[in-house]
């Protein structure tokens, strides 16, 4: 029985520790176009951070700030004033951590299809439409974020 | 032997009780401020202004941005939400009011006419396409408005977003809750603070407000002093009498006859008036006390067992008394009105009992203690008359009078303080609030217009929407400006950029029905209007600092009770004036009609205790209740004044003066314990006018036949 237990603790442990490679996709509807980008999602213990190496950009989100580094400069984010990366901090750790409660204060959270639906509340409602994510195991096969001037985000991991 | 007329007092008492309960009129007791402003329009529409859902708030705020601090204020939410009547505010936009300031964004906001003279529509769509081709996320703009033609008022806010919850920036969280618009009387608050402050144990972290809590807790402050006056009082009265009379039975149907006066005064003022100001009640209860004076006087010269002649003295102060309260009755100032007729009917009541039924009943009297002194001093009434002149002079120089009437109220600093922290934290500025009236709703929206383009700091909410005059001008300006040639020239060349083709098709277009205002319509938007007489008000919060301004305009009504109370002030001050010039004619008049060659000795006991009065102005501002109690005061010491003129003064009567004196004290001077201004204000002047009659007892030049102790 500690024998699975320790397997399974050390596989997750494992999982978490190694970078994730994702793919990005936004579409902008005023343009008709899309743009592509790939990108290395780091989780840490007490902290994630997203990585896009061609535009030479970085996120790491602690927990009660977040640190933007550029190729020029590196600057301190507040969550309160930067809504929509706190509510990207919080799928991610959703997604990959399991805390959905706290993704309750933002979204009425559904199931359809093995797929993940999250509505926004009214707050958020004026951004986001709606975001939809699947997940197999501890791996995200798509995160699509439906924005309310139709342009939308979808991420999909790639290893 | 059983005989009826032993317990008519008691039969008196009894009915009276039982009438004050059937017609509930302690109900119309109230501890509320305003009760004592005089029936206005400005009065109605404080009391109108608290009908408004914005005032029927509780502010909810937890130290810090930690998560601790996050879990704290919902556990508190969670509890505050199970009380009935409170339902949290959550950061709704009302749907209906965006979508009204879309239709009419270019009625709302300005046109910046130089932009649209020469937009340089390239370069903007240009900048477009570089902030939607590199933002993180997604790039939102205005969709109405791609070239930002309009000029957009940025509001700074202190509000913001945390863990989804609203918070003030940099400090902590905040909750907003909505109190139900059925809760409305000071019972309803009652039960609601109880039930909240139940929930809740408010430390420096944790801090909760809303301004309902002034009208519990300045209430229960003003209950609780004005009981512990009332035993006070009672308690000393009653030692007073037991050590005095030494007689039982006349110590209970003394009793009985003020407690009916009492009791008779407020089932009559409650009939007269709609609301009656708790001061009125414990000012009743201290002038009750005067009426025992009837009973002194009565009784220490034996009317009660033998049968005498009519004391015209004890009719005739009774007399000027009640007429110096039945001319000040006529000042149109509520206060002072229910006072005098509390009053009025309570001596009359007392009077009568005192001087018709209680021979009747019979009383003997016992060994009264006899207190003797021997004055040694004697000191002309000519002197005293000059040093009260002289007194009076030094001090009219100094008064100065206070006319804010908060300073009568309970001073709630716990309270203040979390008001002051909500304002400061919640605005940028200090704001107070006012009432904007209009003959219409498009007038009243017209006002608030006209004040928020002249003061932009001001909050008002009503000025966010456009008028009609407004929406035919702007309409004019619009069909003129070149507006829809921008446009053409913006969806043509958005097609250069590889804009999608008729992406900017809903740009710019202001072409729509002009607004049609109704009650109803404006609170769907989440606004609030209120019918009063034959107009519309609704309210704006200003900054404190430029109030004066706002007042200039006939539409702006003023909500501050300091304000009104001024100029109620001022409209009775030669009322006032005139009143009080009366009734000091009517009291000297009846010094010289009645007490003829003493007339000195007797006016020395108006003019000696009304200069003492005065001299307070060296120590503190004079407001109303000290003029107030100036004139009660006088008329109480005319009796005095009555009683020592008589040219056959007897032992006897300097003792009733002395019973009279300490039983005035008894009832009025206790006020001065009174941590609530008004009261003590009454107080601190009655002590005095009680201390200057004492004095002149000692030290005044008696009458030959006078005796020289007692």
């Amino acid at each position: 029985m500690f024998k699975i237990l320790f397997l399974f603790l050390l596989s997750t442990l494992f999982l978490l520790a190694n970078p994730i490679k994702f793919k990005e996709e936004k579409h902008i509807n005023a343009l008709q176009s899309s743009i592509y980008k790939n990108g290395i999602l780091k989780i840490e213990d007490d902290f994630i951070e997203i990585i896009y190496k061609e535009d030479n950009k970085s996120f790491i989100f602690y927990d009660d700030h977040i640190i933007l580094k550029t190729k020029e400069k590196e600057e301190i984010l507040k969550y309160e004033e930067n809504i929509e990366l706190s509510v990207f901090q919080k799928l991610i750790k959703c997604i990959y951590k399991n805390q959905q409660e706290d993704l309750k204060e933002y979204f009425d959270i559904a199931n359809e299809d093995k797929k993940t639906i999250l509505i926004p509340n009214e707050y958020l409602s004026n951004v986001i439409q709606r975001i939809e994510y699947k997940k197999i195991d501890n791996r995200l096969e798509f995160l699509k974020i439906y924005f309310v001037n139709e342009d939308w985000i979808n991420i999909v991991q790639i290893n | 032997m059983f005989k009826l007329i032993n317990y008519i007092n008691g039969f008196i008492l009894a009915l009276l009780v039982i009438l004050v309960i059937y017609f509930d009129s302690f109900k119309a007791i109230s501890t509320q401020l305003q009760s004592i402003l005089p029936n206005s329009e400005q009065k109605e529409l404080l009391q109108k202004f608290n009908e408004f859902q914005s005032t029927k708030k509780v502010l909810l705020f937890v130290n810090g941005l930690e998560k601790e601090s996050l879990e704290k204020i919902k556990t508190i939410e969670n509890e505050l939400l199970k009380i009935d009547g409170l339902k949290q505010e959550k950061n709704q936009i009302n749907k209906n009011l965006q979508k009204y300031k879309e239709d009419y964004k270019f009625y709302i906001e300005e046109i910046n006419t130089e932009n649209l003279q020469n937009s340089n529509i390239n370069s903007k769509l240009q900048q477009l396409k570089d902030n939607l081709l590199n933002s993180d996320f997604a790039y939102f703009f205005d969709k109405n408005d791609p070239l930002n033609l309009l000029e957009v008022n940025e509001v700074s806010r202190k509000f913001s977003l945390k863990e989804g919850h609203l918070i003030i920036k940099d400090l902590g969280y905040l909750s907003i809750f909505n109190i139900d618009s059925s809760i409305n009387s000071i019972s309803q608050y009652e039960n609601l603070y109880d039930l909240i402050q139940n929930k809740i144990t408010q430390n420096e972290n944790i801090k909760l407000f809303s301004p309902i809590f002034y009208f519990v807790e300045n209430s229960r402050i003003i209950k609780n002093d004005a009981s512990q006056i009332s035993i006070i009082a009672t308690l000393f009265l009653l030692l007073l009498y037991i050590i005095i009379l030494r007689n039982i039975k006349l110590l209970f149907n003394t009793i009985m006859t003020l407690a009916s006066s009492i009791l008779l005064s407020l089932l009559i003022c409650s009939f007269i008036f709609e609301e009656l100001s708790i001061f009125v009640i414990v000012f009743g209860i201290s002038i009750s006390t005067v009426a025992v004076d009837y009973m002194f006087h009565h009784y220490v010269h034996n009317h009660y067992k033998e049968k005498k002649e009519f004391r015209k003295d004890v009719f005739l102060g009774m007399f000027t008394t009640v007429g110096a309260f039945f001319i000040i009755s006529f000042i149109s100032f509520e206060l002072i009105k229910q006072i005098c007729y509390f009053a009025i009917i309570s001596l009359l009541f007392s009077y009568i009992q005192f001087t018709f039924l209680y021979p009747r009943i019979g009383f003997i009297q016992k060994n009264i203690k006899n207190i003797s002194y021997k004055s040694f001093i004697k000191i002309s009434p000519v002197f005293i008359i000059l040093l009260s002149v002289i007194l009076i002079v030094i001090s009219t120089k100094q008064l100065n009078f206070d006319s804010n009437l908060k300073n009568l109220d309970v001073e709630n600093k716990n309270l203040n303080q979390l008001e002051k922290f909500f304002n400061e934290k919640l605005t940028n500025q200090d704001n107070i609030p006012i009432l904007i009236k209009g003959n219409s709703i498009d007038s009243l929206i017209e006002n608030s217009k006209i004040l928020k383009n002249k003061y932009p700091d001001a909050l008002i909410p009503l000025s966010i929407l456009v008028s009609e005059k407004e929406f035919l001008e702007k309409k004019e300006f619009l069909e003129k400006s070149k507006i829809t040639q921008v446009k053409s020239e913006l969806i043509k060349k958005s097609l250069d950029f590889g804009f999608r083709e008729n992406f900017f098709e809903k740009a710019y277009i202001y072409n729509i029905e002009k607004p049609i205002y109704s009650k109803e319509y404006i609170s769907s938007l989440g606004l609030e209007i209120l019918n009063y007489k034959d107009y519309f008000i609704s309210y704006a919060n200003v900054p404190k600092i430029k109030a004066e301004e706002f007042f200039k305009y006939d539409f702006v009504e003023n909500l501050s009770l300091k304000t009104i109370f001024e100029n109620n002030v001022v409209s009775i001050e030669k009322e006032l004036i005139f009143y009080g010039f009366l009734t000091i004619i009517f009291i000297i008049s009846i010094i010289v009609l009645f007490t003829k060659k003493n007339y000195l000795i007797s006016f020395s006991y108006i003019i000696f205790p009304f200069s003492l009065i005065l001299s307070l102005s060296f120590f503190m501002n004079f407001n109303i209740l000290h003029l107030f109690m100036l004139f009660i005061i006088l008329s109480i010491s005319i009796d005095y004044g009555i009683y020592m003129g008589s040219s056959n003064i007897s032992q006897d009567a300097h003792r009733g003066i002395l019973y009279s004196l300490l039983s005035t004290f008894a009832g009025f001077g206790v006020l001065i314990f009174s941590n609530i201004n008004a009261l003590f204000s009454l107080g601190i002047v009655s002590t005095t006018g009680i201390l200057a009659i004492t004095f002149l007892l000692l030290i005044l030049k008696r009458q030959k036949n006078d005796s020289k102790s007692i």
